[in-house]
């Protein structure tokens, strides 16, 4: 009995922080407590605890909570800790300028089943497109997500596979994969080639993807260049295929990637 | 002395509260000998956090890592705090005046959380590594700073409950009159006390309204001959920051 409650509290007390995003950066008590379904006096408990730790802040004039301080303690240890990323971004502003299209070029990690978007850069025309840094979209359906799949050592492809296929392949467009079947094929066949393209599979974008090696030869990030279905033809991917892969190269390069 | 028993949160921020810079990456021994919890209850609170998405498990090295999810959570930070992006102008026109990498930091409980930041590229040079966002308030410039705006009273409560883990204060009578000092002369100077390899000199803040909001920091590669003059430089520094008003 104890067990679950306090596993709930946990579970209330991050769907509070997942409630401030840049459109809703600040919220009341009542407004917290209606829209999580907790009633208030929890709510207001769940609030101390995650001010007291730096997580939550509250203007005492306008009585609102917004986000505290710990996050850019935490997100400076990411970002400093991953030095990828910071190896990335010459390459990966180097890559969006020469594409010169409405195209989003992203570096993601896999986290779980997901993937994870350590950075995002936007060409000069942007488009509206549902990706954020630290944003986590479905692997089975996004190009560094497949990618990230199919450069998996066998037995860890399986299990992840299989944990996908547990959770549920949702159809999010209309060449999204419909079984675990069909996408263990289609990862065989990315390993093969190099690199992964995928057309109307999360939404009505396309994006292609290649694997980012370190100096121990394991595959650790991918870097892919997303763009909307009518705004990138069809004649141009071989070419849009072509960079992204001379990019990863040399971000492997970098890393200490010999091939 | 009792021991303090926490909430099946509160241990769960307290794993959160372990990575750190030099060690970003735990194992579920290692979080269940550091906070003093069973294993059993320590794998229960890190499977939370990771369905969460606030942790996850690196395959490799069988052990824990902040997730890169954090980092939305941090970008809407930046956007909505009026005192990042009305103080990037400022940091920069510091940085070169004064050669120094400048941060600004607030206080949060016990803590100075350094919320905006410049490096000063020419003193980065391969021997500074990195400076932690999230530092006790006694054990830098700016904590001082923002800690002799308490009352007394609140100064000694927290000289009581936190001075006693500092190596640079042996007493809290020496800490109380630091603090003074640092009030009277309107900047506070450390040096090897936290940061070895830095010096610091930090003065207050004020917005538009002239209450102190935030301290203002300079952080020195530490320098032997930097140190003999640093005193000259932080007249200098508290001087230029007096005049400062920025609206948050």
């Amino acid at each position: 009995m104890k067990e679950t409650y306090s596993i709930h509290t946990i579970k209330n007390a991050m769907n509070i922080l997942k409630l401030f995003t840049k459109e809703n950066p600040e919220w009341k008590l009542s407004e917290i407590s209606k829209q999580l379904h907790l009633n208030i006096s929890t709510t207001k408990r769940l609030l101390v605890t995650l001010e007291d730790y730096g997580y939550i802040l509250r203007d005492s004039q306008s009585k609102r909570y917004r986000l505290g301080y710990m996050f850019l303690h935490l997100s400076e240890i990411i970002t400093t800790t991953m030095e990828i990323r910071k190896e990335a971004r010459p390459v990966l502003e180097e890559l969006v300028q020469k594409l010169d299209e409405a195209v989003h070029v992203h570096l993601g990690v896999l986290e779980g089943t997901d993937i994870a978007y350590l950075d995002k850069i936007e060409s000069k025309h942007p488009i509206r497109l549902n990706s954020h840094i630290g944003k986590r979209n479905p692997s089975y359906c996004t190009a560094c997500g497949k990618i990230m799949l199919a450069y998996q050592k066998e037995e860890k492809r399986e299990k992840l596979v299989k944990k996908i296929e547990e959770n549920g392949i949702i159809r999010y467009g209309q060449n999204t994969v419909a079984s675990a079947h069909e996408l263990i094929t289609q990862l065989k066949e990315i390993q093969k080639q190099g690199f992964a393209i995928c057309i109307d599979e999360f939404y009505q974008g396309i994006s292609i993807g290649a694997p980012v090696y370190d100096y121990t030869n394991e595959v650790i990030a991918a870097i892919s260049v997303t763009g909307r279905s009518n705004r990138i033809a069809k004649e141009d991917i071989p070419y849009f295929t072509q960079e992204v892969i001379r990019a990863a190269k040399k971000l492997s390069k970098m890393l200490g990637y010999f091939d | 002395m009792k021991k303090k028993t926490y909430s099946s949160l509160e241990n769960a921020l307290r794993i959160l509260d372990l990575f750190t810079m030099e060690k970003s990456e735990y194992s579920i021994r290692e979080i269940s000998d550091q906070l003093g919890i069973a294993y059993s209850t320590a794998h229960r609170l890190v499977k939370n956090l990771e369905d969460e998405g606030f942790i996850v498990k690196d395959s490799i090295l069988n052990s824990y890592r902040l997730s890169v999810s954090i980092l939305s959570f941090s970008s809407v930070v930046t956007a909505h705090t009026k005192l990042i992006s009305n103080s990037i102008y400022l940091l920069k026109k510091l940085s070169s005046q004064f050669k120094a990498t400048v941060q600004i930091g607030v206080m949060h409980r016990e803590h100075v959380y350094y919320i905006n930041k410049t490096d000063y590229e020419h003193l980065i040079m391969g021997y500074v590594t990195y400076i932690e966002r999230k530092v006790p308030l006694h054990y830098t410039s700016a904590g001082k700073i923002l800690l002799s705006q308490l009352s007394e009273e609140e100064i000694i409560n927290y000289s009581e409950q936190y001075l006693l883990t500092a190596t640079a204060f042996s007493n809290i009578e020496d800490f109380l009159v630091e603090l003074k000092h640092v009030k009277t002369n309107g900047y506070a100077i450390s040096a090897d006390e936290y940061y070895h390899d830095f010096i610091t000199v930090a003065a207050p803040l004020k917005n538009t309204s002239g209450h102190i909001i935030a301290a203002i920091e300079l952080v020195y590669p530490n320098d032997a001959k930097l140190l003999r003059t640093i005193e000259q430089r932080a007249k200098e520094f508290k001087q230029v920051c007096e005049k400062i008003r920025l609206n948050s």
